[in-house]
């Protein structure tokens, strides 16, 4: 009954119907520009995109599933020269060299991942490396993988050298041998697309699920209701923690059937092959050895934790400074914070990788080589921002309860 | 059943808004009466236990309020001078919620609601929003609301705050139909508010409860004569600067003063029977009345 009238106080409000719109106008443009983002090069070297470009570049790169050995490393070197030995691809022509980039559609991905693989060294990127390797280099593919990055932590004129200690440099690379291969490659445009763009459902959407919340406390002191309700019964002790628990539902609700809908549509509309390949054929460095799928989920739990702590800090500073309007500005200055403390010094980057902002682009994150020792073992940042975060929460719920329990009104 | 405050200060920083209150209050109709800035609103914000005191203590039959926490405040009724409530919510819906809020159980909640909104004539605007409701209908929704746990502690601060006569008349009688079985404790700085329908009378100022009886015998216990005299225009302003003017009738060549003092004023002075206002204004001297800000 409490919550019932909680969710229906919030949700009463204009502002609240707004930021709705606003939040659904997130995912139905996340998941647009998601659809939309899949590219195929036709037969004349035109763009095209929709849904028969979806089905051209799965019908393409599908023809190149299966694991990545030896023997299909073999045939992507050999069609690609077979390509780039056309006068398309060798053409002044825009037009004509497009048409060559369409041929190579197929085997794009993989032939992205030699540049990488063949790499001068792990930190280069040369986007014609692969252009240049020969079928009797394919047994080093995984191999040279490794052994970049062992180069680079243990070359004393790399930052990487001193950046990491000997723990954590081993960690890392045990971590690399660890990931089984050959990968298994497939089309995975689905997926692809729905974590490029998930910026908008999970980070802007945090903020928008803040705003929407921000009152849930502060309310009661701007519509000067907070003497009535602190002088009932339950004031300050059932009320407050139906405040919290509307709170939360209205917060999960909205969080998994925006990323519900915004999942349903990409993966729908794009297909969800592709989730068991590992992240690797995508971002060939990364170090957590996770399927596309399971860093999908990643993503979208982390988002959930974060959007949560978001929620409950936001709560907490209105419910203390009984004020929404100061409160609104702490995800924002969180989000902002990082790109701040960056610039003073590289002493901080260890913090800045446990930051909350992390929590709401962990696609971006996963990139990032932020390690972390506790005792003997070494950890990812994305394998210890769960437990960080929801022991916050843990810990943020009976703050947030005891803040109004304890209310003074003046 | 008994509230007793005992040496209860409440401070500020360096203000100290209630200064060693000491009273105790059976069943009845208690009117608070003081000027805005005499603590009444902080006092009566303790006994709602929104605020916890500097020292001393609130106790009901014996047990500290502020201990007895929730047990406390289902005996309470409250409506706050600056009464604010959910602009989007009908008046159903309000009273619902603070009935949840208030422990009472939804099937006794939709009969005691639709009894109080009667009782307070909102029984047709139930449906409306609260935030479109005049300013008498969002006190009557105000009282209903402090109602609705049948409370056996009542507490009014200014109800009758920005309400027309007739409002403030309808008002006092609701009031005087709720009092029955409870301690009803109504501030005000309207004497007439409380002259008909409290029991006891008590006078707050700077803090403190200077005096406390029923009408009369405030009335009896002051020491001044209320006196009625004409005075001619040049001589109002060395009176008004003499006495305590409770009022000032212009009548053709001067004016018409009543006035209090132990002494005969002026010669043609007439003894006049004494009134809540002049206690009020014996108390509170050229204060009374002054919009001084709330504490």
């Amino acid at each position: 009954m409490m919550v019932r009238f909680e969710l229906k106080k919030v949700l009463g409000k204009t502002s609240s119907k707004i930021t709705l719109l606003i939040w659904a106008g997130l995912i139905l443009i996340g998941s647009l520009l998601a659809i939309n983002g899949v590219e195929w090069t036709d037969e004349q070297g035109q763009q095209q995109q929709g849904h028969a470009a979806v089905m051209k570049l799965r019908e393409a790169q599908k023809q190149w599933s299966g694991p990545l050995d030896e023997e299909t490393l073999t045939q992507v070197i050999l069609e690609n020269q077979r390509i780039e030995a056309t006068p398309e691809a060798n053409s002044q022509d825009t037009q004509q060299r497009n048409i060559a980039f369409g041929w190579k559609q197929g085997i794009y991905e993989i032939w992205w991942l030699m540049n990488y693989a063949y790499a001068d060294g792990f930190q280069s990127m040369d986007a014609y490396v692969a252009d240049r390797v020969t079928v009797d280099m394919v047994s080093q593919f995984y191999l040279n993988r490794v052994k970049l990055l062992r180069d680079w932590l243990y070359d004393e004129s790399n930052e990487a050298y001193s950046l990491f200690s000997e723990q954590e440099k081993q960690f890392l690379l045990q971590q690399y041998e660890q990931i089984e291969t050959p990968f298994q490659y497939d089309y995975w445009g689905g997926w692809n697309q729905a974590m490029y763009q998930s910026f908008l459902p999970i980070a802007m959407g945090a903020l928008v699920l803040t705003f929407l919340v921000v009152g849930f406390f502060s309310d009661e002191f701007r519509w000067k209701a907070d003497a009535i309700y602190f002088s009932s019964q339950y004031g300050r002790t059932k009320a407050t923690a139906a405040k919290i628990k509307a709170a939360l539902l209205l917060i999960t609700g909205l969080y998994w059937l925006g990323i519900g809908v915004y999942t349903a549509v990409i993966l729908g509309y794009l297909g969800a092959d592709g989730g068991g390949c590992p992240i690797q054929i995508s971002i060939w460095k990364c170090f957590y050895n996770w399927k596309i799928w399971q860093v999908y989920l990643i993503a979208v739990v982390l988002g959930y934790i974060g959007t949560l702590f978001f929620v409950l800090l936001t709560m907490w500073v209105s419910a203390k400074t009984k004020s929404a309007v100061f409160s609104v500005t702490i995800p924002f200055i969180l989000i902002l914070l990082p790109s701040m403390l960056e610039n003073l010094s590289t002493s901080v980057d260890k913090v800045i990788g446990l930051l909350p902002d992390r929590l709401l682009q962990v696609t971006q994150c996963i990139r990032y080589f932020d390690v972390y020792s506790i005792g003997q073992k070494s950890f990812g940042a994305l394998h210890l921002l769960p437990w960080i975060y929801l022991a916050l929460i843990a810990l943020l719920i009976p703050a947030l309860y005891l803040e109004f329990r304890r209310k003074q009104i003046t | 059943m008994e509230l007793k405050i005992t040496k209860l200060t409440k401070t500020f920083q360096d203000v100290t808004a209630v200064n060693g209150v000491s009273y105790a209050m059976g069943c009845g109709v208690y009117g608070l009466l003081g000027v805005n800035g005499a603590g009444k609103t902080t006092l009566m914000r303790m006994l709602a236990t929104l605020i916890r005191p500097t020292e001393g203590a609130i106790t009901w039959n014996g047990r500290d309020i502020f201990e007895m926490d929730g047990e406390y405040r289902r005996l309470l009724g409250y409506l706050p001078q600056d009464f604010g409530y959910y602009p989007d919510f009908t008046v159903q819906d309000y009273l619902m919620y603070i009935a949840s809020i208030k422990g009472i159980r939804p099937g006794v909640a939709k009969q005691r609601v639709k009894a109080l909104l009667h009782q307070v004539g909102l029984g047709k605007a139930r449906n409306k929003k609260m935030k479109t409701l005049s300013g008498g209908m969002k006190r009557r929704a105000g009282i209903a609301q402090a109602m609705l746990n049948d409370p056996k502690i009542l507490i009014l601060d200014e109800p009758t705050a920005g309400l027309d006569p007739s409002e403030r008349i309808r008002f006092r009688n609701l009031i005087s139909e709720l009092s029955e079985d409870r301690i009803v404790l109504l501030s005000t700085h309207i004497v007439s508010d409380v002259e008909y329908i409290a029991g006891e009378i008590l006078l707050m100022k700077n803090g403190e409860i200077t005096v406390s009886g029923t009408s009369g015998e405030l009335i009896s216990s002051m020491p001044q004569k209320v006196w009625r005299c004409t005075v001619p225009k040049e001589k109002i302003e060395a009176c008004l600067k003499s006495f305590k003017v409770s009022n000032v009738k212009t009548v053709p060549g001067g004016a018409e003063l009543r006035i209090l003092s132990p002494t005969p004023p002026r010669a043609n002075a007439v003894q006049e029977t004494a009134t809540l206002e002049d206690v009020f204004l014996h108390y509170f001297g050229e204060r009374a009345g002054e919009d001084d800000g709330e504490i």
